[in-house]
């Protein structure tokens, strides 16, 4: 009898994901219950580790054949229990061990494909690394920060550029592509001098660029879940290059910090996982079947209305404001996710046919 | 009876996921009683990671079990078999393998480092969250044919007791904390039996005295023998009542 893992690993991510949420809801200022007095001080290593890390490793390791390599996500989900209930140290070290497997993945894939975006995949998960190992040694989200920036950069368009691989893309742009990366790297190690507007610069041209080539926009022309999926990557795209204008504000204020974080890690980031979402999770669970709903244009609108007001509430310190905009974030981007689970429920599944069941081709058929 | 279930308990221990859910459970309980000079703290992190870890692993591991092994009970429903004799046969093999990786891998270290009350208590407590939520995964698998369903069903009860049902309780306390809520608290975890278990370990150790008001009424009942026995009982029930459902409807259904 074969047990996959991922039904034992995606349940206990989305555990990470609701406590993360809910340390956000509680870090905002709402009076809620405390429900696990540790999490609060964790939003950020279980949203960015537990859950999101984990989630693109399995992603990652479901295409291999080698089922030992498993234990990579196991690693990453393992940093819930441990943060949790035996000490922050513990969770953020299973933290670097995942992120060490994720990048030994990396490397086996590169070599094994030699695809322009499993490098910047590679690349990414160099940067994965360095994020986690510098929260474990420093205990400090702003000191881990550049690091998860770039790996989410490096990884978002490393599977884009794997995912579109059929589309013709200029010699120029490509080049064009490697100059912004490029900048974003040296941006980050010069974010804390005066030249902190090269990351600026770099993430409003990302953004850009993807919004030219990626073929989110030729979606737009199609209906049902290939126009959403379209709407949705550019409203993703659009929050990286709207990322980079708000940090280009010249001040240290921590309001201006919350707003870039939250414009990057939940306008982009979030937003790229709502895109993804209905192709992913049913070809990793092993159904074949590609759930939407025109109501999933309700929960991505609120999605982007709901980071306006959080930003809108940084940048003028309005904190009723702010926390509205926290709240309908995450009751956006849980309602989302149990509406995928409700069309998964009640559509006619059928198990994937074996010849059938890589994931990569489920998704590759889907995109195109 | 007792072949079926001999069948589907050696079938089950030659898996290599209960191998690996045992190897799992001994690195586990080994590093914690070995890493920490404290066995008391070692003991309170095991507990936690248990309450997190087994309810989930039985119950999928057991959904995932029944949904595989429908063409064989369908088989064994054409032999001259009750339905009830088939349905139990498999319960009591998939407990009694999940039971035997549990007491391997928590039980073995637990008795070497800690054989005292308390650990015996964390054994015990384990071994029938285990048991109910077998019960459950089997309950949750015979209430619908299809596996994507019956799945998700498995996870939202997983949910609901790992975090949902805290939640309501919290809420509830919030909203009423002006009125006493000892007594209605004690029944209010007897509700879940994760938080049944988790009680009943926290009430035979030290820490039980930081847990205030609620707390001393929770020792009271607790660390008595009665209590203990009562908590056990409704334990039991949790074990009991979603099997003996699920069999009910297991043999009034179409195959």
């Amino acid at each position: 009898m074969k047990i996959k893992l991922i039904y034992f690993i995606l349940p206990l991510a989305v555990l990470s994901m609701l406590l993360g949420v809910y340390a956000g809801w509680l870090r905002l200022g709402w009076n809620f219950p405390i429900l696990a007095a540790q999490a609060t001080a964790l939003h950020g290593a279980l949203m960015v580790g537990s859950f999101l890390g984990t989630l693109i490793a399995v992603e990652r390791v479901a295409i291999l054949k080698n089922k030992w390599i498993w234990i990579v996500p196991l690693a990453f989900v393992s940093s819930l229990p441990l943060l949790l209930h035996v000490s922050p140290a513990a969770g953020y070290f299973a933290l670097v061990a995942g992120s060490i497997g994720y990048f030994g993945v990396s490397v086996y894939n590169y070599k094994k494909y030699r695809f322009t975006g499993d490098l910047l995949l590679l690349i990414g998960a160099v940067f994965q690394f360095f994020g986690h190992l510098a929260l474990a040694l420093t205990y400090s989200y702003p000191m881990a920060l550049a690091g998860w920036m770039a790996f989410f950069v490096f990884t978002i368009v490393g599977e884009r550029l794997n995912l579109t691989r059929f589309l013709p893309v200029k010699k120029n742009d490509r080049r064009e592509l490697f100059g912004w990366l490029g900048l974003f790297v040296i941006g980050l190690f010069l974010y804390h001098t005066d030249y902190r507007f090269l990351v600026s610069i770099s993430m409003a041209g990302i953004g850009q660029w993807l919004i030219r080539n990626d073929i989110a926009r030729h979606n737009l022309n199609k209906t049902g879940s290939y126009r959403f999926l379209g709407i949705t990557l550019l409203s993703g795209y659009s929050w990286l290059l709207f990322t980079g204008l708000i940090a280009s504000l010249n001040t240290t204020s921590p309001w201006v910090y919350d707003a870039v974080l939250h414009a990057f890690f939940v306008g982009f980031v979030l937003t790229m996982i709502l895109a993804h979402a209905p192709i992913i999770f049913p070809s990793l669970l092993g159904f074949n079947a590609k759930p939407y709903h025109p109501i999933l244009y309700g929960w991505v609108g609120l999605l982007q209305v709901s980071i306006l007001l959080r930003i809108a509430g940084d940048l003028s310190q309005y904190i009723t404001l702010r926390q509205w905009g926290g709240l309908l974030n995450g009751l956006a981007f849980l309602g989302y996710l149990i509406t995928i689970a409700f069309l998964l429920g009640t559509h006619k599944t059928k198990a994937v046919p074996k010849r059938a069941a890589d994931p990569t081709k489920i998704i590759n058929q889907s995109l195109s | 009876m007792n072949k079926v279930t001999k069948y589907v308990l050696y079938d089950i221990i030659r898996n290599r996921f209960v191998m690996g859910y045992t190897l799992l459970l001994a690195a586990v309980s080994l590093s914690f009683f070995s890493f920490d000079s404290d066995p008391n703290k070692g003991l309170l992190s095991l507990l936690n990671i248990i309450l997190m870890v087994v309810p989930l692993v039985s119950i999928i591991f057991s959904t995932i079990h029944f949904y595989n092994s429908y063409e064989f009970i369908e088989l064994l429903s054409a032999q001259p078999l009750s339905r009830r004799s088939i349905f139990l046969s498999e319960y009591i093999g998939v407990a009694a393998s999940l039971s035997l990786a549990f007491l391997i891998g928590v039980g073995i270290p637990t008795m070497i480092f800690e054989g005292t009350e308390r650990g015996i208590i964390l054994i015990i407590s384990g071994l029938m969250l285990t048991l109910s939520f077998v019960s459950l995964a089997f309950l949750a698998a015979v209430i619908t044919r299809d596996k994507a369903k019956g799945m998700g069903l498995a996870l939202i009860i997983w949910f609901y007791f790992a975090l949902v049902y805290d939640g309501l309780v919290l809420g509830i306390l919030f909203s009423f904390s002006d009125y006493p809520l000892e007594k209605v608290m004690l029944v209010l975890t007897a509700l879940n039996p994760t938080d049944l278990a988790r009680i009943m370990v926290l009430m035979k150790m030290d820490i039980s005295a930081l847990m205030g008001f609620t707390g001393a009424v929770f020792q009271d009942f607790f660390s008595t023998d009665y209590g203990l026995i009562i908590a056990l009982s409704v334990l039991m029930v949790w074990v009991i009542w979603p099997v003996a459902l699920a069999t009910r409807i297991f043999r009034k259904k179409d195959l």
